[in-house]
């Protein structure tokens, strides 16, 4: 095998400490780092040799014998200490320290599964669900118990029609679980939105409401928490498992032109890009390799590794050269950021004339991230656009959502303006139709 | 952009349009509309078209739609379903309210006395603001820079304050006038100038009028003719200036008692000797009843008998400051005569006797009324503060007195003490006859909730340096006064409304709440603006928000009144003051109107405009050629 890289930093809180030497030969599931605060143990995801530790990473050789068997986590006085043992964090993407997440109840409140993949593509929590849709339950139903919850709510997006037929058949004889049936729409999963339309989160006069950009879900007496999440927590619980991989999704033009979505089950951490690309030698050329979905992912390269939260590899079509077009960004709080929309302006040979977020964007200037005041729901974008040809924009770049980019293109083709979305690359890569006019889907 | 739940009832009689692509059975509610601020914008870009049959959103919201639609698309009635009747959702809205606005009529005290109660002695006012329980106050707002000055409502919300938060208010009445009105029913020429029990004989015309020529060579010739209501439909020159005919029989002017004529005015006209009209921006020249907009504070009333003096004046000196200024004078002349026999008139021909009072209301909030007064010269002049009422002799040219800040009490103005000169536009100037009613004055003083300490007249000079000059004394007369707030109205519009703004300014820099008063909309566009530019009451009637030549036609008329005083009521309790609309939006101030009578339980009149006048040739060649 290979070299596999271990960034100390996986989680959010404080990098870990390794406890391990260069030179030590290590055992898959073996404890290499601990944090020192708020963040979550790393372990060994393979049999192999330290080769390097550096400020960023611990660096294995992996052994070409690699057995089957693992180092157990510990023995624990209670699940929590389990999951905190296994270092589990969210594999969403957001990488909390899913222990630390658990740790503070919610009497009476519910629990949320988060099953709906929002970004598209990304097909590796559905494809889980039906190989482990029991161990899931089952992994629900202790995070239940440890947070004091009243019930459990899975959101899926309802296309998924035999996972759901799966669910409802597994969940039959559990009363406190209920399926949220989600559209396939961007950002249906975002976890304030998946609150606002289960309807148990209500404004004083009835109306579902939705959290404030600065709130967690928390304040609605509510936890919300990645499938595959669930699944390592379980895993840790019931198996001793600590973290030692991530399931991830594959996709491009993978083997010449032919546009695949493949999803890989259990990826060791560590696992450079490089070295699951390297599966697939016919692969044709691309433009760049986005790590995560297309919404929300960054551009990567074959040397980065695979940490515990990330969930996609994609390989884009070639950029178009739009020859130095003056185009203005349009960027959404649930999207890419200005500083990534960018990016991928450059890749197009743009020449950016302005950079405008949508009205609904509550910006952390901190971060330079941003979260929506409603997800989903359009404030509208004609001003903004505007603002944006008055800045000598020809052309748009948007991040928008479903929502808003229907809006968008119901302003611009008017004022002649052409529409790209940050997603059409990728969407392309995969024959999935891009974002623009996006019609509701069919109630039935 | 999505306009939120109080947006959208602020703008209840604006067009709904879609902000973004909603589907077949949505259920319509604010944030689906798009900001009809944004629609001019819109319309100039192509993305926005308004057809004539687009519902308002009063009528959208909770009606349904009834097909899936693209974003921006106007909502019209063929596309949605289960409109929306607003006028029954007033009525609602009222009933909800009731219980508040009764405990709470009218608006303004609550304002002040919260205020005055929120330890005016530290400076911090205390405002408590409780949502849907309140009053709000819609007030229109300057459009800076962009031009047009727009009516943009102001949410000023305030909760109703308990007896005991009431200010200590300290009552006193500086001054009294009394005005003795004699009726007059017809007016004729005899030998002898009398007020012979409801008529007026006018005697010896030609002798008047030579004696008026004698010490006024400027003036080439002079006429004296009567225009009765049953012969409106007579042509006259352009109308310079309307005057009640007035005069003192006990006291100064401003105080004491003072006789004025009922039903008939003083109409100047005047042309040059070849036959120009006196007149700057537009003149009034035409047939009566189209081109005067009755009852208007400085216009005829119907129904009144006009007394018109019309001055021929040396050829070319209609724009010059002699020429309009021997016509005045001249004139005023002859009116001397009546004046005289007024005074001599037998106090049994007394029909009503009316006494003004000014009250100082110490422990409100002070409150300085400044009125703009033209002053660039040529007919751009007023005489201030003559003898007689609306007379000549005594008084002085503002011009003369370079412009600066003059004093006067609430009552000198009412008792004629401006004759106007002006004779800028003549559907904006404010002729002698508006100061002698001058709605902000007089609802100034009415208003219980303040303490009007006095009426600033300030000319606008020519030069700008004078009109900074002018404008920086004015403001250190607001600092020394210890203001706490400011209504600065003009007249006219264009040049003076560079120092309407410096003005305004001067004022508001030193931390006092100002409001503006000023016909703007599209015509009157302002040319300067600044950051205390944020509470402008707009004085346009005309439908099209232009200067149409009628004769007072946008003049400060109650309704303006009570808006500004009740936007500068919210200001100074410190509410808030909405962004203005991008284009003049004559809506805004019927919704501000609509808010303020809820707030109030009073019904505001609404002045007519021109349309209620038989169309003018000038109207109907220049300014509504395209109107079917």
């Amino acid at each position: 095998m290979s070299k596999l890289v271990l960034p100390l930093k996986e989680s959010v809180g404080v990098p870990v400490t390794p406890i391990v030497n260069k030179g030590d030969h290590v055992k898959r599931g073996q404890l290499i780092g601990k944090p020192d605060g708020l963040g979550a143990n790393l372990h060994a995801s393979v049999y192999g040799t330290i080769t390097e530790i550096n400020d960023e990473a611990i660096v294995i050789e992996a052994d070409d014998e690699q057995p089957a068997d693992f180092v157990k986590i510990p023995d624990t006085d209670s699940n929590l200490e389990a999951i905190r043992e296994a270092g589990v964090i969210g594999a969403g993407g957001a990488g909390f320290p899913a222990a630390a997440k658990y740790s503070r109840p919610i009497p009476g409140g519910h629990l949320f599964i988060n099953a709906a993949e929002c970004e598209p593509i990304l097909g590796h929590n559905v494809s889980r669900i039906t190989t482990d849709a029991e161990q899931i339950i089952r992994g629900a139903e202790y995070i239940k118990e440890i947070v004091q919850a009243k019930d459990i709510h899975i959101a899926i997006k309802r296309y998924h029609t035999n996972v759901v037929a799966l669910l409802e058949e597994l969940t039959r004889t559990h009363d406190d679980i209920s399926l949220e049936l989600m559209w396939n729409r961007y950002p249906e999963g975002e976890e304030r939105a998946v609150l606002r339309d289960s309807g148990l989160y209500k404004k004083p006069d009835g109306e579902n409401a939705v959290l404030k950009t600065t709130e967690l879900p928390y304040a609605a007496n509510a936890i919300v928490t990645n499938v595959e999440t669930v699944y390592r927590a379980a895993r840790a619980i019931e198996n001793r498992e600590p973290v030692m991989s991530k399931d991830i999704t594959v996709a491009g033009r993978l083997n010449g032109d032919n546009k695949m979505i493949l999803v890989h089950k259990d990826v060791p951490v560590g696992t450079l890009v490089g070295d699951i690309l390297s599966e697939f030698p016919d692969m044709a050329d691309y433009g760049e390799l986005i790590m995560g979905g297309p919404f929300t992912g960054h551009s990567t390269t074959l040397d980065s590794p695979i940490t515990k939260v990330d969930g996609g590899i994609i390989a884009t079509i070639p950029f178009p050269n739009l020859h130095g077009e003056k185009v203005g960004l349009l960027a959404c709080a649930c999207s890419a950021t200005p500083a990534r929309m960018k990016e991928l302006a450059e890749k197009m040979n743009a020449d950016v004339t302005g950079v405008e977020w949508c009205k609904n964007a509550v910006v952390n200037p901190k971060t330079g991230t941003a979260k929506c005041k409603n997800p989903g729901i359009c404030p509208g974008q004609a001003q903004t656009i505007l603002k944006l040809r008055k800045e000598g924009a020809k052309t748009l770049l948007v991040g928008n959502c479903t929502d808003c980019t229907n809006t968008v293109m119901g302003v611009a083709p008017k004022l002649n303006m052409p529409v790209y979305h940050t997603t059409d690359f990728a969407r392309r890569a995969v024959d999935m139709r891009i974002m623009r006019n996006i019609l509701p889907e069919n109630n039935e | 952009m999505s306009i939120s739940v109080e947006t959208a009832k602020e703008h209840l009689n604006d067009p709904a349009v879609l902000c973004c692509r909603r589907e077949k059975g949505k259920l319509l509610e604010a944030s689906d509309l798009e900001d009809p601020t944004l629609f001019p914008d819109y319309e100039d870009s192509g993305l926005l078209e308004l057809p004539d049959n687009v519902l308002k959103i009063g009528q959208v919201l909770g009606a349904t739609l009834d097909k899936t639609m693209d974003a921006l698309l106007p909502l019209t009635p063929d596309v949605v379903d289960n409109i929306q009747d607003p006028s029954a959702q007033d009525d609602e809205e009222d009933t909800d309210n009731a219980p508040a606005t009764e405990d709470a009529t009218p608006a303004s005290p609550d304002v002040t006395a919260t205020v005055a109660n929120g330890n005016v002695s530290n400076g911090v006012v205390h405002l408590s603001v409780k949502e849907g329980k309140g009053i709000e106050l819609d007030v229109p707002l300057a459009m800076v820079n962009q031009g047009a000055v727009k009516n943009a409502p102001s949410a000023g919300e305030t909760k109703e304050t308990t007896s005991q938060q009431e200010p200590e208010v300290d009552e006193e009445v500086v001054r009294t006038l009394t005005r003795k009105h004699f009726k007059i029913d017809k007016v004729e020429f005899g030998d002898e100038t009398k007020i012979d029990g409801t008529t007026l004989v006018i005697g010896n015309t030609d002798e008047l009028c030579k004696e008026a020529l004698e010490n006024h060579e400027i003036v080439k010739d002079i006429s004296v003719s009567v225009i009765t209501p049953d012969d409106y439909h007579k042509y006259t020159n352009s109308i310079m200036d309307v005057q009640p005919i007035a005069t003192k029989e006990e006291g100064e002017l401003g105080e004491g008692v003072t006789r004025v004529l009922d039903g008939v005015v003083t109409v100047l006209t005047g042309t040059d000797e070849n036959g120009v009209q006196v007149g700057e921006f537009g003149s009034s020249e035409g047939y009566v009843d189209e081109n005067v907009m009755w009852g208007r504070p400085g216009a005829i009333d119907k129904g009144e008998i006009m007394l018109v003096i019309n001055a021929t004046v040396q050829a070319g000196t209609n724009r010059e400051r002699r020429g309009p200024r021997g016509a005045h004078e001249a004139a005023d002349t002859i009116v001397e005569h009546i004046r005289e026999a007024l005074k001599k008139a037998d106090d049994s021909l007394v029909v009503d006797t009316e006494k003004i009072e000014q009250k100082r209301r110490f422990g409100n909030k002070r409150v300085l009324l400044v009125k703009e007064i033209m002053g660039q010269g040529a007919m751009h002049d007023n005489l201030i503060l003559p003898k007689e009422p609306v007379g000549t002799l005594g008084a002085q040219a503002n011009v003369d007195l370079g412009n600066l800040p003059i004093m006067l009490s609430p009552l000198e103005v009412l008792d004629g003490g401006i004759h106007a000169l002006t004779c800028i536009g003549p559907a904006s100037k404010e002729t002698s006859r508006h100061y002698w009613r001058e709605p902000l004055v007089e609802e100034a003083l009415k208003d219980e909730d303040i303490d009007v300490v006095g009426v600033c007249l300030i000319g606008s000079p020519q030069a700008n340096t004078q009109k900074s000059y002018v404008s920086k004394r004015l403001g250190m007369w607001a600092e020394a006064m210890g203001l706490d707030g400011a209504i600065v109205t003009t007249e006219g519009f264009g040049n003076n409304h560079i120092d309407y703004g410096e003005n305004i300014e001067a004022i508001g820099s030193r931390g006092v709440p100002v409001v503006g008063i000023t016909y703007s909309a599209i015509q009157g566009e302002l040319v300067t603006g600044n950051k205390y530019m944020d509470a402008i009451v707009d004085n346009n009637k005309s439908k099209w928000g232009i200067e149409n030549e009628v004769l007072e036609n946008n003049t400060l008329c109650q309704e303006d009144a009570i808006r500004a005083l009740a936007m500068l009521e919210t200001k100074m309790a410190g509410g808030k003051i909405k962004k203005p609309e991008r284009k003049w939006n004559p809506n805004v101030k019927l919704n501000n109107i609509d808010l303020i009578e809820k707030a109030t339980g009073k019904k505001i009149e609404l002045a007519k405009n021109e349309q209620s006048l038989p169309m003018s040739k000038k109207r109907k060649e220049h300014y509504e050629k395209d109107v079917d």
